[in-house]
């Protein structure tokens, strides 16, 4: 009976397509539904029982909830009751949950990672942190929000703070204003940096804790820049000494995009975006006159046939050049390859700062979160422990970390001599300013670059004069595109 | 319709159940991606829009009851207003304290202790107006601009004042007179900016208290701006006039032909002649060297054509290094035309193996009795190639060259790995007005490096549309001119 056969198989390979396609739109989230219960306007304000819809557990009302202390490190930290008493629960291992932390780092890095998450399971044997590393980690964390996927999408998730605009549009992480009372943000905004502090908000609202930042600086072998120069004059000096292309020698390694030259554009009063007056500044005095500088008293004793990290790294690490301007991601590899290496500020231009952009690196929490009230807790808890426990803290700081957390600075102040680089560092983002975080900025950083690498294109090509002549109009240029992307 | 006496082979119900089957596979694996991708290329999808619907559904819930929930609590959300105004005035009261304290002290009398308390009143101060303004209770955060300017203040106070303060003051236990002068001619002004905002700030909040309903108006306006700022839009053809609104993309698709060009007749002469040299008998071993060209073809792409990157780069290849020592300068990085040729290299060695295969296997199928033949007639060893190998091995070749052409035409890996299209350089391509751009930006490239780099998906949709139609024609024209003339009577 092979026509039966048949049939039945088709009648199974039909039912089976259709089950899968049940099965798709099943598990697509719903559509927009513009409102979820059509419920009469006379929302309870207190509403604790729809997080789905987040409300305000906590009211700056008088008979605000009440408070406890939690002392994590040295901080004390006024947090609501249920908050305390979770954490109490979670110390003593009375109530287990688990929470998926992900990063997206480089393989030294994550060991580092994994013996901070170790410590924390040692204190918080409750919460069962499953650390996960990934590749295109805000594509994933955007989709599994999605999808509404809450066991596979991270719940805790660490990224530089130039993220938050775009995630917090896109509603994938959520304000921690939103479950912890005015009270509890107060006392956290003191343990940390200010600037670094406010990186992590967004619309006035707190999304994400500093744990880390990096901003560039000077870094010198020591033998061949024994102190900090105290003016670019000074350095340039160097510089002249050491520049001969012939011997393959150069006056300083310096990568070129527009994220490390910025100093030179700060320094002359110059900036990218301001995100507060959302302007445009690619082509404002500033940034052209700092560029000009760039050119002809920096560029002028590079090594300018291949300015990316690689190829200048190399230059710096075979002593070639005397100092490279980069940021604590090399910190490693410098210190394997030169035993004397220092971090200077960068040197003042005629009295001017550079000051470099800095990066905070962020723990955010995803709004997959909200359902289970434990499972938020516990990830409230670990993005607190990690941004505030010394002993969690010093792991980090000791594999290279610049920390942001006041009484680690003072930490590292007490121990200079241990640590000449990070100190340095540390400095160095006290004196930076912090990247936008507006999602405007996409649109920035695609035209800037393509205008510096346009100018280094035409000095290797025409010379420094040429080159000069040209930033105007290739910054003008850049300019218009910015402007008419973000106005579309 | 009338039902058919099942007589034939199949019941006419499993036949509608099969059509039913395929065409619901078909609308859903083809069919619905496809028009979802052309759709993207019709819209401003991107990084903020694209994948907004949780933030999205958040605020159109809130949307729904914006008006009604105001006019409800009225009284409730002016008593907030007060009070968000009033922590602002607390605000601005310890602001102006630690302004005279900077303006009046002396470093003897700067005392930290007060400088951390000042600090501290502010920091509360704010969060608790911060708190009133973004809650949900009171939606003040959307009226007007009274959100973007309370976040001005707190900006400029944290980062300003604030990192000022952590800056200059650090850890010191003490402060100097230089400390004092630094603060005093930068942090003061700061202090002045975000004093005026926050006395603006509760200009608006007062305006609240004077003008209830004009509130409720404008906050569900500014509500729905916000919804609309993270919508993804229909722009219509929008994408298609910025594509070809400077050179940068004109230019890619011109440097894509060009690519094919010089491209394809490499792959094959390099690939032919090297099938040619390994069929001859007269090769001892060509069997294990055959092998071993093919590898090539064997490795990963990504990891061969980073390879070759690294042997080219300047500073680093032993390739560069070679050419160096003979005088010549090649930079894959800032010479246009060096980068051009590293790829039509990369890409010749590439597809060489693939070309060299198919050839092979035409050679060997060449009957050896025609070439004895034809040796017997006198023909030379050339006239033997030309007359007898090349017509019985062309169609071969050709259909390879045209899949190695859309190969070609498709370039994306080699340019992205070796310098990602570049050396950027102003770009002015016919009429198009000039622009700065990656000179050897493929088509595929751009259209990658519009959605990772600039994230803007709509237009990087709309590219690869143009990509699409361009291939399109091409297999029309393969089709017509080649296809069709090439099957009936052979070449």
């Amino acid at each position: 009976m092979k026509l039966g056969k048949t049939a039945i198989a088709a009648i199974a390979l039909v039912i089976a397509a259709i089950g899968i396609l049940a099965a798709y739109f099943l598990t697509l989230p719903p559509p927009s539904q513009p409102t979820p219960p059509a419920a009469p306007p006379q929302p309870q304000p207190t509403q604790p029982t729809q997080p789905a819809q987040p409300q305000q557990p906590a009211q700056p009302q008088p008979p605000g909830p009440t408070l406890q202390t939690l002392t994590i490190g040295a901080s004390s930290i006024r947090v609501p009751a249920d908050f305390y008493d979770f954490v109490e629960k979670v110390r003593r291992g009375e109530v287990k949950v688990t929470i998926n932390f992900w990063t997206q780092m480089s393989d030294w890095e994550v060991s580092v990672m994994k013996s901070v998450i170790e410590r924390f399971q040692k204190e918080y044997p409750g919460v069962t942190v499953k650390y996960t590393n990934v590749q295109n980690m805000k594509e994933q964390v955007k989709a599994g929000v999605l999808t509404g996927d809450v066991e596979n999408t991270a719940h805790v998730f660490t990224w530089a703070h130039d993220w938050t605009g775009d995630l917090a549009d896109s509603g994938a992480i959520i304000a921690l204003d939103q479950y912890l009372p005015p009270e509890t943000i107060a006392d956290l905004k003191g343990q940390y940096m200010a600037s670094a502090f406010t990186s992590g908000m967004y619309k006035l609202r707190l999304y994400g804790l500093p744990w880390a930042a990096e901003a560039i600086a000077l870094v010198c072998n020591k033998d061949f820049v024994p102190a900090a120069p105290r003016s670019w004059d000074e350095y340039e000096k160097v510089m002249q000494e050491w520049y001969n292309p012939s011997k393959n020698t150069y006056g300083l390694a310096y990568q070129i995009d527009p994220y490390h030259v910025y100093p030179f554009v700060t320094a002359f009063g110059g900036f990218y975006y301001d995100e507060d007056k959302n302007a445009v500044g690619v082509n404002s005095p500033g940034t052209v006159e700092g560029l000009t500088f760039y050119v002809t008293h920096v560029m002028k004793y590079m090594y300018t046939a291949d300015t990316g990290m690689e190829a200048q790294l190399k230059i710096f690490l075979e002593k070639r050049a005397p100092c490279m301007i980069t940021g604590p991601w090399n910190t490693k590899t410098i210190q394997e390859n030169i035993r004397n290496a220092v971090v200077y500020a960068i040197p003042p231009i005629d009295g001017k700062i550079p000051k470099p952009f800095s990066g905070v690196k962020l723990l955010w929490i995803t709004s997959v979160t909200t359902g289970d009230k434990n499972r938020l807790y516990a990830s409230l808890l670990f993005s607190m422990w990690f941004t505030l426990s010394d002993d969690g803290l010093r792991i980090l700081v000791d594999a290279g970390y610049i920390p942001v957390k006041l009484s680690m600075l003072q930490y590292l102040q007490a121990n200079a001599d241990k640590y000449p680089m990070i100190l340095g560092f540390a400095q160095s983002v006290a004196n930076s300013v912090p990247m936008p975080k507006s999602a405007n900025m996409n649109y920035v950083w695609g035209p800037v670059a393509d205008a510096l690498s346009a100018i280094v294109t035409k000095y290797n090509e025409q010379g420094a004069d040429a080159a000069v002549k040209a930033i105007k109009q290739l910054l003008d240029e850049a300019q218009s595109k910015i402007e008419a992307k973000i106005k579309s | 319709m009338a039902r058919v006496k099942s007589g034939g082979l199949y019941p006419a119900h499993v036949a509608y159940m099969l059509i039913l089957l395929s065409l619901s596979m078909y609308l859903f694996f083809s069919l619905w991606p496809i028009a979802y991708s052309v759709y993207i290329a019709f819209t401003d999808a991107n990084n903020y829009n694209i994948a907004s619907e949780p933030r999205i559904r958040e605020l159109q819930a809130q949307l729904a009851r914006i008006t009604g929930y105001l006019q409800a609590n009225r009284e409730r959300v002016l008593n907030l207003a007060y009070r968000a105004d009033e922590y602002l005035g607390e605000a601005a009261g310890c602001l102006g304290g630690l302004k005279s304290m900077i303006e009046q002290s002396t470093p003897e009398t700067f005392s930290l202790a007060r400088l951390s308390q000042l600090r501290s009143c502010a920091d509360s101060a704010l969060t608790f107006a911060a708190r009133i303004i973004t809650s949900n209770e009171t939606y003040l955060y959307y009226f007007g601009s009274l959100g973007d300017v309370v976040s001005r203040a707190v900006a400029l106070i944290d980062g300003g004042v604030w990192g000022d303060i952590d800056r200059v003051v650090g850890f010191k236990l003490a402060v100097s007179a230089d400390d004092l002068s630094q603060l005093r001619s930068t942090t003061v002004p700061k202090i002045d900016q975000a004093l005026a905002a926050l006395e603006q700030a509760r200009g608006m909040l007062r305006q609240v208290e004077t003008d209830y309903d004009l509130f409720v108006r404008a906050a569900t306006r500014g509500l729905e701006e916000e919804i609309d700022r993270i919508t993804m839009h229909f722009v219509g053809l929008q994408n298609f006039q910025t594509l070809f609104s400077d050179s940068r993309f004109p230019n890619s698709i011109f440097k894509t032909i060009l690519f094919v060009l010089t491209s394809v007749p490499l792959k094959v002469a390099v690939g032919v002649a090297l099938a040619f040299l390994f069929s001859s008998e007269l090769i001892y071993g060509r069997r294990v060297m055959r092998a071993l060209l093919l590898i090539p073809w064997a490795l990963p792409v990504l990891l061969s054509v980073t390879t070759w990157r690294m042997f080219m780069a300047p500073q680093m290849g032993p390739l560069w290094a070679l050419l160096q020592s003979v005088g010549v300068d090649f930079n894959i990085y800032n010479k246009e035309w060096d980068a051009f040729l590293a790829y039509n290299i990369v890409e010749m060695w590439l597809a060489y193996p693939f070309i060299m295969t198919v050839t092979m296997a035409a050679i060997s199928s060449v009957p050896r009795e025609l070439l004895e033949s034809a040796m017997v007639d006198g023909a030379s060893a050339w006239q033997r190639f030309r007359e007898v190998m090349l017509p019985l091995t062309a169609r071969p070749i050709l259909f390879a060259s045209i899949l190695t052409a859309g190969a070609s035409l498709q370039a994306f890996m080699v340019p992205l790995l070796i310098n990602n299209g570049g050396p950027t350089k102003e770009v002015q391509f016919l009429w198009f007005p000039r622009t700065t751009a990656g000179v050897n930006e493929m088509m595929m490239l751009f259209g990658y490096n519009r959605a990772y780099l600039d994230q803007q998906y709509g237009l990087s949709a709309a590219a690869y549309l143009v990509v699409v139609a361009i291939l399109f024609l091409y297999a029309l024209a393969w089709y017509f001119l080649i296809y069709k003339r090439a099957t009936p009577g052979g070449a």
